[in-house]
């Protein structure tokens, strides 16, 4: 007993979870409502402008794990289980380049060759397996979802990626390195084996190491290049398709290449939204896709023809470093594809088409125009759908498709206008689709296909001496299957899901009831001791998983360098798992002293007697799920929990209550674990394997709202007391050190700071009415300002009462730099304030010329300020709107004010 | 009788116009299925606004969601700062725009998940004629068998053979058909491998016609036991209860033999009732075929259906619900029909 309880203590220290307080007693988390412990933090906390975004690879894994330890250490990761790998079968006709799997490239079935003559899985070949004859020299695959469109502009679909892929080509791509054993980027269309990066003038810079910028250009090879290059730049379509005369070898041309974007944000296809995000958006995009159509211009957006350059200069919304440029300008999204073709299957007439570089300028041109463009962007929407058979799928990559029954099966043939054509090893490709796993399988068995994910229920024969060992390939998993913990005190659930919680609402009745036991750390540590997670993974033959981030995850995809093989990210595994017999951090001995303690800790605190009957509910999609995962955990938790010498001396039970969230409705599941009506839950975890740092916002208490992460606790916008972080010599909040290795991060007392927020009014005179907007007054050593606040708007929202309702709007330019002649409303920066002056003749005046004579300012409630400006800071350059509402008393404006 | 038609063909619009008006109202109150992350989530609100269920709220009304004059169906904001509010259109309205253009432009919307953008019409259409194939080949083949069981256990009331006939006829029918298509995979696809495990694709069929038709038997049996024990069923009711009336004992009495008097006046009595169920039973096929095309990747409308409900795919739903309820409607109008085609005596339509 004391030698259990002296390794508990081990263990506890070494993880860093146990109490750090005298006696034994465990400290929870503070309840979200103050930034620093009583004692204060050992190291300073951060403050100032902080940016880590062109900091090295070292400093950016260590800033990764301090995040991934403080995601584990407060649950707010969920507890991890297993990550989603398994094995791949192949048929002995198949030689692949790598017996190995390589993370975020596979084994590189695409550049494998096939032996016509080879056999399949059950020993026979293809043909005498039941393949049609005209294509068992084709690579035989599988699929059991089918989106039933290539159009990926305009589809959510997984799957379409891939299709899409087979018959488009990208500015770059990834291909497998000399020795076969990872991969490496290199340039398709473009030019460049980069971007280049550009100053604001649209100058060519020099790139240094870890530089990061808004402007980049992409010079892209066209039809001319063919000689140079010896490549082929030229579209293809199957021969049976009637637009195969006309498109068939058609020169791909740099024009070619803008169509994607504009068809993209002219019709709003359901991508057009990747376009306007900060992380990989471009310049002015959301004011294009949702501006007054006959307003807007293509002159405003960030994606522009460079006719000079042969290239497309592009303006990004927040600054790129040059690999996350080239990354997110990889997408076969952005192939090309001649706006004429859109046009033709648009159902514009033969020979109707005529391309205009800018807005036509005449009457009967714009007439003309405004056609072309319905005819284009029918044309966008038709692009790669089936309502035209294979007649809307014109390709640039690898593959042309020469079959396509929706939901039944597609098949690929050879691209021999492909610009890398001499690269491609198949002759053809061919799809089935299959309503499920079993089906899927079965052909598998029946020796048709060349590849199979085995499911779950024939796993035992990929591994040892199963049947298919020998073809059996091991994966690595990208996605951690892990579970979802409610681990919030009464006074946190109150504050994100309470009556007015920030995350959700409820009423009294219905609110959730938090059980104190979910929110101590001993337990829920000692729930992450008691899981066998090996035997769980072995069972449905996948990894354990004792961190949040799969090997997948690269903190430098360029040079292919996991997170998880940098000392830092070792660190955070040995963290869990020195002290545990176990490599996978399953020790029920351990768990039961830390168990113990728990509740040793809650009857001293009245939260329960003797003779509690303490019931967690664990919710879940599927019942498969709670046989397959559910009551294992169960198991697990219940068998060491109750068999503490704390529960049997004093009678206290244990019992985890399994359930479906709502049968039939998975995502109502969902929504239970948005709304914080859980103990436990089913959670899972994947994100963009190539950038892990930025992935991390899923942790972030503004980011649960979205639902990208339910696990619920203390908040992360603050200075934890229980789990500071400490980076770089200084204490952080999490979301803190979120935004700066992610940009520049604007700290006070290492809390992440908005570089403005609302101030108080400060009354009026009767002449002018003054309020402020605060700021952080952040400056440098000599006493300049590091914050830099431009391009200030006002935008006046007028209120009226009763049923009507009138909105306007005014554009009123202000300088900082003091009074500006003439100006009716001027502001000023003060050391911690924006000061602003609205002169009370000025707003009565405007309303008087604004609103007809029938009306009078007593029908006005007061105005809406909103004032948008942009500011700088470090790395960033942020739009940013603060709204504030002043009543007319406030603005000092007698009423009634007649219209003049 | 033509009076009678016409008004029944007028009574199964309207029903079909209330069957229909409930189901989209109805699928319309299902909760949306919001996607997690922000831009599927910006895409999927674009998407209903394309749609015509809801409208984005533009910049110059955000003063009135802040007075709360518009309160948006959902209302968020990107990384950026930039603003997403929808408001979607009050069932009645949204009800109101789909029976409009049904009317005026014959549009039932477009597939959102199944084949995006594509007519959800077109969709149906395309996979109508594969399973109405199915459902009559399986009609054609289970009728006769049906009724000759059926026959012969009432000719053998009582003995072995009715016995047998009969037992077999109520598994057959207390076991639905996707029980009995899965036993079939499992016995004569995956185990022996003597039929194919799955509906052959296009390229399947012209290379290998033989697999082709092999492809049709389990499906067809799988829809047709139930189907036979149906028949089988009434038959032998029906038979065993003419056979015991007082005119076939008089037909006996008037010298006609066991077998004249069962071909010519027992099995014509005993059809009034079960002509009419041929059209029951291809309706009762034509539903119990949904999971069979499902699980056997028959590329028909009860796959489509299915699918449809699993992805929310309403419009195929609706087009698919139409197809069916029309379907179902005019059997029922044709079973009566078929009443006075089989005995001249009922008159349908005629004044009492």
């Amino acid at each position: 007993m004391k030698k259990t309880v002296l390794a508990a203590g081990i263990v506890a220290a070494v993880l860093g979870l146990a109490a750090c307080g005298g006696g034994g007693e465990t400290t929870t988390s503070s309840g979200g409502s103050s930034s620093s412990g009583s004692s204060g933090p050992a190291l300073p906390y951060a403050s100032g402008i902080q940016d880590y975004l062109e900091a090295d690879v070292e400093t950016r894994s260590e800033a990764l794990a301090a995040l991934e330890q403080y995601a584990l250490d407060t649950k707010l990761g969920g507890i991890p289980i297993y990550d989603d790998s398994g094995y791949q079968l192949f048929s002995p006709r198949i030689d692949l380049p790598s017996d190995e799997y390589i993370p975020n490239y596979g084994f590189g079935a695409g550049e494998a060759t096939l032996d016509p003559n080879g056999t399949m899985a059950n020993g026979r070949t293809a043909a005498e397996n039941g393949v049609p004859s005209s294509t068992a020299n084709y690579y035989q695959s599988y699929a059991t979802e089918d989106s039933g469109t290539f159009n990926f502009w305009n589809s959510q679909g997984e799957d379409v990626t891939g299709k899409h892929g087979m018959i488009s080509a990208s500015y770059f791509s990834v291909t497998m390195n000399g020795d076969r054993s990872g991969y490496y980027w290199r340039n398709d269309l473009s030019k460049d084996l980069r971007p280049v990066p550009l100053d604001e003038n649209g100058n060519e810079i020099e790139h240094t190491e870890g530089m990061t910028s808004l402007y980049w250009r992409v010079h892209l090879y066209t039809a001319a290049d063919e000689a140079d290059t010896g490549r082929t730049f030229r579209y293809n379509i199957s021969e049976s398709s009637s637009y195969y005369s006309k498109y068939h070898n058609r020169e791909i041309r740099l024009e070619d290449y803008l169509t994607p974007y504009k068809a993209l944000l002219n019709n709003n296809l359901m991508r057009a939204s990747e376009m306007t995000q900060d992380s990989s958006g471009f310049y002015g995009t959301y004011d294009y896709l949702y501006g007054n159509a006959n307003t807007r211009s293509w002159d405003d957006v960030g994606i522009q023809i460079n006719e000079e350059e042969g290239s497309i200069d592009f303006r990004f919304i927040t600054p790129q470093s040059q690999f996350y440029a080239m990354y997110n300008l990889s997408s076969s999204l952005y192939s090309p594809v001649p706006e004429e073709y859109l046009y033709d299957i648009g159902g514009g007439p033969a020979g109707g088409y005529t391309y205009y570089a800018e807005r036509p300028t005449s009457e009967s041109d714009l007439t003309k125009y405004n056609t072309i463009q319905s005819y284009v962007s029918i044309g966008a929407e038709r692009f790669g759908t089936s309502g035209g058979g294979i007649n809307y799928l014109l390709s640039t990559g690898p593959y042309i498709v020469d079959t396509w029954d929706v939901r039944e099966e597609t098949i690929y043939t050879k691209n021999d206008l492909y610009n890398r054509t001499n690269e491609i090893h198949f002759a053809g490709y061919r799809e089935r689709v299959f309503q499920n796993d079993e089906a899927a399988w079965q052909e598998w068995v029946a020796g048709r296909l060349d590849d199979m994910v085995p499911p779950s229920t024939h796993i035992q024969t990929a591994t040892g001496s199963g049947e298919y060992a020998t073809m059996a390939h091991r994966t690595e998993g990208t996605t951690t299957i892990k579970l979802n913990v409610n681990a919030c005190t009464e006074e946190e659930w109150e504050y994100y899901h309470g009556v007015n919680g920030t995350m959700s609402q409820h009423t009294r009745e219905n609110y959730w009831d938090v059980k104190p036991i979910m929110s101590n750390e001993d337990f829920l540590n000692g729930v992450y001791l008691a899981i066998n997670r090996q035997e769980m993974a072995n069972a449905l033959g996948r990894n354990p998983a004792l961190g949040i981030l799969s090997e997948a995850y690269m903190i430098d995809p360029e040079t292919d360098y996991s997170y998880r093989d940098t000392p830092a990210g070792q660190a955070v595994i040995d963290s869990y798992t020195s002290g545990v017999d176990n490599d996978y951090g399953y020790s029920p001995s351990l768990a039961s002293s830390l168990f113990d303690r728990a509740l040793q800790t809650l009857l001293a605190n009245g939260d329960y007697e003797a003779g509690a009957r303490i019931t967690l509910t664990a919710v879940w999609r599927y019942q498969s799920t709670i046989d397959s995962i559910g009551n294992s955990l169960k198991g697990y938790i219940e068998n060491v929990f109750n068999n503490t010498p704390t529960a049997t001396s004093n009678d206290i039970r244990l019992t985890i209550k399994n359930e479906v969230g709502a049968v039939g409705d998975y995502n109502a599941t969902y929504t239970r674990m948005q709304n914080g009506e859980f103990d436990f839950a089913e959670g899972a975890i994947s994100g963009n394997v190539l950038n892990p740092l930025e992935f991390m916002s899923v942790i972030c208490t503004n980011s649960r709202s979205q639902g990208f992460n339910t696990n619920w606790g203390e908040r992360t916008d603050l200075v934890s007391d229980s789990h500071p972080i400490e980076f770089d010599g200084m204490t952080w909040s999490y979301d803190g050190l979120y935004v700066a290795v992610n940009g520049a991060a604007i700290l006070q007392n290492g809390v992440n700071v908005d570089p403005v927020t609302v101030g108080e009014a400060a009354g009026t005179d009767g002449n002018e009415s003054v309020w402020y907007m605060n700021t952080p007054g952040l400056t440098d050593e000599d006493g300049l300002d590091l914050i830099h606040y431009t391009g200030i708007n006002y935008l006046y929202f007028i209120g009226m009462n009763g049923n009507s309702m009138g909105m306007y709007s005014y554009t009123i330019p202000v300088n900082f730099e003091g009074d500006t002649p003439g100006a009716t409303i001027s502001a000023e920066v003060l050391s911690t304030t924006i000061e602003f002056r609205i002169q009370t003749n000025v707003i009565t005046e405007l309303l008087q010329g604004l609103f007809s004579s029938q009306e009078t300012l007593t029908s006005f409630d007061g105005v809406r300020i909103i004032v948008s400006f942009s500011c700088e800071y470090g790395s960033v350059e942020r739009a940013l709107a603060v709204t504030q509402t002043m009543s007319l008393t406030d603005l000092g404006v007698s009423s009634p004010v007649t219209a003049q | 009788m033509w009076k009678y038609v016409v008004k029944r063909i007028l009574l199964i619009c309207l029903t079909a116009f209330i069957v229909l008006s409930i189901t989209y109202m109805l699928l319309q109150c299902l909760p949306v299925n919001e996607p997690q992350s922000l831009s599927n989530k910006i895409a999927f609100w674009d998407q209903q606004v394309s749609l015509g269920y809801c409208w984005k709220v533009p910049v110059e009304k955000y003063n009135l969601i802040e007075t709360g004059q518009i309160i948006p169906t959902t209302d968020f904001y990107d990384d950026v700062g930039n603003r997403y509010a929808y408001v979607y259109y009050s069932i009645i309205e949204r009800y109101g725009m789909w029976i409009f253009n049904i009317f005026t432009k014959w549009d039932w919307g477009v597939s959102t998940q199944i084949e995006p953008t594509i007519s959800a019409m077109q969709i149906i259409m395309e996979r109508l004629p594969v399973s109405m194939e199915l459902n009559l080949i399986s009609v054609a083949i289970s009728t006769p068998l049906g009724i000759l069981l059926g026959i012969v256990a009432a000719l053998k009331k009582g003995k072995f053979t009715d016995d047998f006939i009969s037992t077999v006829i109520m598994i057959f029918i207390s076991v639905p058909s996707f029980v009995v298509i899965s036993f079939l995979l499992i016995w004569f696809s995956y185990g022996l491998g003597w039929l194919p495990s799955q509906w052959p694709t296009n390229s399947e069929a012209l290379a290998d016609p033989t697999r082709a038709a092999l492809a049709y038997i389990i499906p067809v049996c799988a829809l047709s036991f139930g189907s036979i024990a149906g028949f089988a069923r009434y038959t032998r009711a029906e038979l065993c209860e003419v056979m015991s009336s007082e005119f076939l004992l008089l037909a006996r009495t008037k010298g006609l033999t066991k077998g004249q008097s069962v071909v010519r006046h027992a099995l014509r009595n005993s059809m009034v009732p079960i002509v009419p169920m041929i059209i029951s039973q291809f309706i009762s096929i034509l539903s119990g075929s949904m999971i069979l095309e499902e699980l056997y990747n028959i590329p028909g409308i009860g796959n489509m259906f299915v699918e449809g409900i699993n992805r929310r795919d309403f419009s195929v739903v609706m087009v698919d619900m139409a197809v069916y309820t029309l379907i179902g409607l005019f059997a029922t109008l044709i079973v009566d029909l078929s009443y006075g085609v089989v005995d001249p005596r009922i008159r349908m339509g005629e004044a009492k």
